[in-house]
């Protein structure tokens, strides 16, 4: 078959030197692989202060080193670094960055040195957030939602330096995301291989696709909300902040509204939510699909799910401001538009259960990871089910039941598909395999783990235990069940977070001594999997770059010699005239 | 095929190469590329534009029910200048609009005059906004820009000496809005600059072309969301 593809002519820049191959780096790879191990030290911050908080809520008066102040320090940091240093920048840029051009068949991204540039500005977001450690007074301790006015206000902790590196850092984190975003959205848009049509994509593409857009769309919100709340800290502007008198002291501030930052943090907010949860919906969906070597049930249905679960995600940010003081209609409103995007939600739901229904399952540690994503997926929808109802969220509002379901849906969800991502491309990227047993025994710690602490909290909730409290003491409602259940999560919390050293023990050992992996050790389908070399080289795909003839999930396939066909493999007919 | 075709299609039914286009030349491949790349970024310049035009009027007090009223909210007048800087604007759209035309004709000349013209009038236009600035200061509407950078070049982190920009939100807003329009024409100024160097190392029409669409639409967007934002604060 003759066909002149422009593939050759691509100019790819080729370094020369170590420094230019690992540091400097235009290769999407390798910017992945910066961006995800940034996310995950900083993770890993974030991962020890909710640590230090569960010793603080289960042995109160035990650490005299937990104050208030640095309570509240902590409660903030772990919020933000969790939902956009971590997991906004390990799902867009570290597998966005990897698995874009591999999956959609292009030898890198379109434009490459924006997308370098992209790593380094959120590095530099990441250490301006570290830093605000070491300034005097500490990080802020706002909240990781930063209402104003209580943000720039003395008594709030950080409030001196802590919180303008927090907004600086923000600032930057969006402008390097949308140098990132750009650049997944064209490349995805236009440098896919011949054949590649838009539905011949792999449900991670799509998911990654849609966030970015969404992202691209949603933090401009954060980013005006964070310089107007920084000239009101600094330059003494009235944007948010209402005329008030602090500490017996009547503030210059006047007139404004701290409820506009509420409706310009949360439209960011809510749709972050989605942003995370999308590509991890789409993941998950092939890790499904692979392991239990089975087409994803309705692939269409799951495409415009993603979309559809996207476009609604921007109506729906009020939900989280019921108890605002905002007008009751705005609520009817929103919590219906709430209600209404379970039904794409439940479709995707729906949709996985039946891959897996009569499978070839084969229950290796990424489809665990998978499974447990369904349940704790379902668990923490379910309980969005009821915040999303005014009246059931206005008592609910501000205690554990809250903080039990945004961790689940949106914490533990994620997470659990990341982990399960690693286990499952790990084999490409390094080129080794991974230790089974291990593997297997961080799982199961950290799924039962996971419900033993996040489970108890919806109980908590009931009973009315509040949120963000640095110490309950003696209060009539709350009964002594409720301090041996904190004692109960924060142990289940430690043991987790002890489990987590067996993963990456298990990465890292396995990086030098693992066993060599097999260039498609699941059997895939999709692109990353057929190329010539593992790990992919520089340009991914040697001299020529692929064709696809297919979509991505023909798994057992009937008549078909083995139980999958590379989206590249020649139909017959063509494979004669070829 | 339409984003309608493409999103009904059914993948599993019909393996072959499908009706996806050969790659193009790779010339015209990478100003594609670049085209898309400008459009969704307007796509976001647009989403910041709009939010912050909502929270203006959110700040006014036009929604009762969402915002709060907002008794501490003086109309500004704005300075005529603004109507100068306005038209100046509107001449460099024109002008690059014209080195479009010219770069469609291969006329080299005539595209090298219009399009560092353009440029040119975005500077004076930016020059003009600072102008304007510095007016509102000396109506009382002050910034004290000189206070903030000694301050922080003493003390990056200390509290400042006393409120920077006058109380009035719509001084404030004005500020913000001119602000962060200019530093969007001041990041397409960056792309000009490259393009022009290229221009004035002679490079031919046709090399040149895409960047020069591109730098037009790109002014041309920034045109409206003056037209948008400028409107906004008359009004107001």
């Amino acid at each position: 078959m003759a066909t002149t593809l422009a593939d050759d002519l691509t100019p790819l820049h080729h370094p020369k030197t170590w420094i230019g191959k690992y540091v400097w780096s235009l290769d999407h790879k390798v910017i992945a692989i910066q961006y995800s191990l940034t996310a995950i030290a900083i993770g890993l911050v974030a991962l020890v202060l909710s640590a230090l908080m569960r010793l603080q809520l289960g042995f109160p008066d035990t650490f005299d080193f937990i104050q208030p102040t640095q309570y509240l320090q902590y409660v903030t940091m772990h919020g933000m670094i969790m939902v956009v240093y971590l997991l906004t920048a390990l799902l867009l840029g570290g597998f966005g960055n990897y698995l874009i051009p591999l999956m959609v068949g292009a030898r890198d991204m379109v434009f490459p040195f924006v997308n370098m540039l992209s790593y380094w500005v959120y590095l530099l977001a990441v250490i301006v957030l570290v830093a605000s450690f070491f300034v005097p007074g500490g990080p802020t301790g706002a909240g990781w939602t930063l209402y104003p006015p209580q943000t720039i206000l003395e008594g709030t902790p950080g409030h001196q330096y802590g919180i303008i590196l927090m907004l600086v850092s923000l600032a930057l984190f969006i402008v390097g995301f949308t140098m990132g975003g750009l650049n997944y959205v064209t490349t995805v848009l236009q440098a896919r291989c011949k054949g590649m049509t838009l539905m011949r994509m792999p449900c991670s593409v799509w998911g990654i696709f849609v966030a970015s857009i969404m992202a691209l769309l949603a933090f401009p919100a954060l980013f005006v909300a964070a310089i107007m709340m920084l000239l009101d800290r600094i330059a003494g502007t009235s944007f948010f902040m209402p005329a008030i008198i602090s500490m017996g002291k009547e503030l210059g501030y006047e007139g404004g509204s701290p409820i506009l930052f509420q409706h310009l943090f949360w439209f960011f907010g809510h749709p972050e939510v989605y942003i995370v949860a999308l590509p991890a919906f789409g993941i998950v969906s092939d890790l499904i699909s692979v392991h239990a070597r089975k087409n994803i049930f309705g692939y269409r249905m799951m495409v415009w799910a993603i979309v559809i679960i996207g476009a609604l995600s921007f109506f729906v940010w009020a939900h989280h401001m019921y108890v605002s003081g905002m007008n009751p209609y705005f609520g009817y409103f929103f919590a219906t538009s709430t209600l209404i995007i379970a039904i794409p939600t439940a479709i995707k739901v729906y949709n996985w259960m039946l891959t897996l229904w009569r499978g070839d399952i084969h229950l290796r540690v990424p489809m665990l990871f998978a499974i447990g994503f369904l349940f704790s997926f379902i668990h923490g929808g379910l309980t969005g089910l009821f915040l999303g109802n005014v009246s059931v969220d206005v008592p609910l509002s501000d205690t554990f039941f809250v903080v039990g379901h945004f961790h689940m849906v949106m914490g533990v969800s994620p997470i659990l598909v990341i982990f399960g991502a690693i286990y499952h491309w790990y084999p490409k990227i390094t080129g080794r395999m991974w230790n089974e047993t291990l593997g297997k025994i961080h799982f199961w710690i950290t799924f039962l783990g996971v419900y033993a602490v996040y489970l108890p909290m919806h109980y908590l909730g009931f009973l009315g235990v509040p949120r963000r409290y640095y110490a309950l003491g003696e209060t009539a409602f709350i009964p002594d069940s409720v301090h041996l259940a904190n004692q109960a999560i924060t142990i289940a919390a430690l043991i987790v977070f002890v489990a987590q050293m067996l993963f990456f023990w298990n990465m890292f050992w396995s990086l030098f001594r693992g066993p060599k992996a097999d260039p498609n050790p699941w059997g895939a389908t999709t692109l990353e999997w057929q190329t010539p070399e593992t790990p992919p080289g520089h340009g991914n795909w040697g001299p020529k770059l692929p064709v696809v003839y297919r979509w991505a999930y023909d798994y057992s396939v009937p008549g078909a010699p083995r139980d999958f066909i590379p989206q590249n493999e020649p139909p017959a007919d063509e494979q004669h005239r070829s | 095929m339409s984003i309608l075709d493409a999103l009904t299609d059914k993948p599993w039914l019909s393996p072959g190469i499908g009706a996806r286009a050969e790659v193009t030349e790779d010339v015209e491949r990478r100003a594609a590329d670049a085209g898309v790349f400008l459009g969704v970024f307007l796509g976001v310049v647009a989403a910041l534009f709009a939010l912050l035009a909502s929270a203006y009027l959110m700040r006014m007090g036009v929604h009762g029910p969402i915002g709060h009223g907002a008794a501490d909210w003086a109309r500004l007048a704005e300075p005529p200048l603004l109507w100068v800087n306005t038209a100046v604007l509107v001449l460099s759209s024109v002008a690059l609009h014209a080195a479009t035309v010219a770069a469609r004709k291969g006329d080299g000349r005539a595209l090298t005059t219009w399009f560092l013209v353009g440029g040119l009038l975005a500077v004076v236009f930016l020059a003009g906004q600072i102008t304007v600035w510095r007016q509102l200061d000396t109506a009382g509407h002050f910034l004290a820009l000189h206070s903030v950078i000694c301050t922080a070049v003493d003390n990056p982190f200390a509290p400042p000496p006393g409120p920077l920009i006058s109380g009035n939100p719509a001084v404030a807003f004005f500020y913000l809005i001119t602000a962060l329009h200019g530093l969007h024409i001041l990041g397409g100024l960056v792309a000009w600059a490259r393009t022009s160097v290229r221009v004035l190392r002679g490079a031919s029409a046709a090399a040149i072309a895409p960047s020069v669409r591109l730098c037009a639409r790109y002014w041309h967007f920034l045109l409206l969301v003056w037209f948008v934002m400028f409107g906004l604060l008359l009004m107001t």
